[in-house]
């Protein structure tokens, strides 16, 4: 069964800097934007972009993951030919196979995967990142330029840019030069991660590196480079919509506080491209007499009596008389108890806020300042006083 | 294997609620939320832990099909046995139930289980009817019937028309009464010389919707707590078809209290005790009050709403009555 382009998602990574939050999940398992997890957008730019065919390279903390995924229903990719296929890693004999090393490696151990199914083309995706892409426009410009590699790549704001992959093009697209998280960068046009390569390409090159014991087995710190070095064709595909790595906790904040623009492309469903997601059947969410909720996302299941202001709500919260809530996220099953204040703060799931209590602290432009998070199933004991700085707040299940 | 099959009657439409749903089939109505009615009790079948149903339709069903598909998210879609659909085999509307059942003899004669429970594709009620077979044995009758118990009224039940009865006595019955057209409840449960009937009283939130006041005031009763941990039991959930919507949105000024509010509702107005399904807009100077709005709609600048279910542009007044009882 051949297929024109299949897509390889790597979704093995602990998003350690997403703190409490990855603590026993994978990071593209994070809920996001009130309804999602961050897995939901390549997923559905894949199925929406014509892609049936896609792996999902797993590894750290894959149950919720796995359990999420099931048979790729939801994002239309149950197919008996093609569809969704999880990779975690594996043991072969010989003692072949083993932990994926790198991006680069985990798409190295999954080359008999993609020769399945004959590709021409192979698309490389990360499962964290929040955006909406049509790949086709993509494959279009990769066949124009007959290029061997494609990267997708935006401009990023010039203070960011040493955090990014930074690319220099010709005027035909071709890349001229690559470096990884330059310290002193020489533009701002940034790599996002997504590479379109011609299939043999891609497999040489994996083989290369797996061969270099001194390669750390990263696409855009060993891989690219190589390949630009080597002479391989490389283009960038500029991409002008939203984008956001959502890598660690003020990012992931910002890019939930963004939906709540009414400018937002994740907020509306465009019928042309919607975002799939898996979401449990619940009744409508619950306004009371007290509620008051203004400029935030509210989902089903909801029950609000008290206050919510610039926030995202997930599914069954609770939010009692008195209470009040401000750009903060809270996480499904959240409650926060009567009078409490929750600011500037994620509640993870099924986390509860005592009565009275006060989570998080409004902005001081200090280097201290954070956003709190209360992990999950954790309780905030009734009047406690919690900010981001607290040590106790690492400790899951426990009475902070 | 277990012992209880389930015939769902989704057939019935009222003109009346034409302006709902377009076929003006009740079981095809959104209630709720991101809910139709039928799926309140085919999820009621398989919170029992029944595996194989019986689904009649009548023509015109598209809409009602199309939301059903194979059953998959009732778990339903299976290799041997499920759902399966009962198409009409004419295309006059059936008469009553015993009508229906007529037409399928040969699937009576199928069922692999020792026990029938027939129920209605339109009614709202998050209903247990495992325990109403246990009832059903060690009750001794020849069918149970499930009722709706009301306050201070021990002898009155109104019929909640949930039968429980063996496959046996279900396929006499039907042989019985072929080309004589009748009503289950009026022509042989009537003649109850020849059948012995006792009652399951159930006193939960329950409505069976047939009419535009009945779905009003049925949607407008899910504003009690009571009614929704009633109804959205989460050990006994009420599926339905998954959707991707978002969130609702509320803007700066949105004003929201006493309501019920969908996903993917837009809200910059004010809203009061209100039901809203999915998708509906309301713009900053709108306000609804006691309404029910159905998806998708938008409510414009300055519109203001009171005691109606909005259909798109269309708007049926509804009587101001003291709050409903659950």
């Amino acid at each position: 069964m051949k297929k024109e382009c299949i897509a390889m998602l790597l979704a093995g990574g602990q998003g350690s800097r997403l703190q409490a939050l990855t603590k026993n999940i994978a990071k593209p398992a994070v809920p996001f934007g009130g309804k999602y997890h961050m897995i939901d957008f390549a997923l559905s730019n894949c199925v929406n972009s014509g892609i049936d065919t896609v792996g999902v390279l797993t590894q750290y903390q894959p149950l919720s993951l796995h359990t999420y995924l099931g048979s790729g229903q939801p994002w239309d990719l149950d197919r008996t030919d093609g569809g969704i296929h999880i990779l975690p890693p594996f043991v072969g004999a010989d003692n072949s196979g083993c932990w994926y090393q790198g991006t680069a490696n985990a798409i190295y151990q999954n080359i008999a995967f993609m020769d399945r199914y004959h590709p021409d083309y192979v698309l490389v995706l990360s499962g964290d990142h929040i955006y909406k892409m049509d790949y086709t426009r993509m494959l279009l410009q990769h066949r124009q330029t007959q290029a061997d590699c494609t990267i997708a790549a935006l401009e990023v704001p010039p203070q960011d840019a040493s955090r990014f992959g930074i690319l220099s093009t010709a005027p035909d697209h071709q890349i001229i030069s690559f470096e990884e998280k330059p310290e002193h960068p020489k533009g701002n046009l940034a790599s996002m991660g997504i590479y379109l390569f011609n299939r043999e390409v891609l497999r040489q090159h994996l083989i290369a590196d797996q061969q270099d014991s001194s390669s750390k087995h990263d696409f855009g710190h060993d891989v690219i480079p190589r390949m630009l070095k080597s002479g391989v064709k490389l283009s960038a595909y500029h991409f002008n919509g939203y984008w956001r790595d959502v890598g660690t906790i003020p990012s992931f904040w910002d890019a939930n506080m963004d939906i709540l623009s009414p400018r937002s492309e994740i907020a509306r469903i465009d019928s042309n491209w919607p975002v799939y997601t898996r979401s449990p059947n619940l009744p409508p969410h619950y306004i009371g007499s007290e509620g008051r909720v203004s400029h935030s996302i509210v989902t089903g299941g909801c029950h609000i009596d008290g206050t919510v202001e610039n926030s995202v709500l997930f599914h069954s919260v609770r939010v009692e008389p008195g209470a009040k809530v401000k750009y903060s996220i809270l996480m499904p099953g959240a409650v926060v108890r009567s009078h409490a204040v929750v600011s500037y703060s994620i509640v993870a799931e099924g986390a509860v806020v005592g009565t009275g209590a006060q989570v998080g602290s409004l902005p001081d432009g200090s280097d201290s300042w954070g956003i709190t998070i209360v992990p999950e199933k954790a309780t905030v004991k009734d009047a406690r006083f919690l900010a981001a700085n607290t040590p106790e707040l690492e400790k899951e299940g426990v009475l902070v | 294997m277990n012992q209880l099959h389930g015939i769902l009657f989704a057939d019935r439409a009222e003109p009346e609620m034409c302006i709902l749903t377009r076929s003006g089939n009740t079981s095809a109505l959104s209630f709720g939320g991101n809910f139709r009615m039928v799926d309140f009790m085919l999820s009621n079948m398989v919170n029992a832990g029944i595996s194989d149903v019986g689904m009649i339709v009548q023509g015109g069903c598209q809409e009602l099909l199309n939301h059903v598909g194979s059953g998959k998210a009732w778990n339903l879609s299976r290799k041997r046995g499920g759902l399966e659909v009962l198409p009409p085999l004419g295309c006059r509307p059936y008469v009553g139930w015993m009508d229906a059942l007529s037409d399928f003899l040969p699937y009576l004669h199928h069922i692999r289980q020792e026990y029938v429970v027939l129920a209605p594709g339109d009614c709202v009620i998050n209903f247990p009817i495992d325990d109403m077979l246990k009832a059903h044995k060690a009750g001794g009758s020849d069918i149970t019937l499930a009722c709706r118990s009301q306050e201070g009224h021990d002898n009155e039940e109104e019929s909640l028309e949930i039968y429980l009865l063996s496959t046996s006595l279900l396929i006499q019955l039907t042989e019985r009464c072929i080309g004589r057209q009748p009503s289950f409840r009026q022509n042989f449960l009537d003649e109850s010389n020849s059948v012995s009937i006792k009652s399951y009283r159930f006193g939960g939130f329950s409505g069976t919707v047939r009419t535009a006041e009945a779905y009003y005031e049925r949607s407008m009763a899910l504003l009690q707590s009571e009614a929704r941990k009633d109804l959205f039991d989460p050990d006994r959930p009420v599926r339905t078809v998954d959707s991707f919507m978002p969130g609702a949105y509320y803007g700066p000024e949105a004003s929201v209290e006493r309501s019920l509010i969908s996903d993917h509702c837009w809200i910059e107005g004010t809203v009061s005790d209100s039901v809203l399904l999915p998708g509906v807009t309301v713009e900053s100077g709108a306000s609804v009050s006691h309404c029910v709005i159905t998806q998708g709609t938008v409510v414009r600048q300055n519109t203001h709403l009171d005691h109606v279910i909005m259909i798109g542009n269309a708007a049926i007044r509804q009587p101001e009555v003291s709050p409903a009882k659950v």
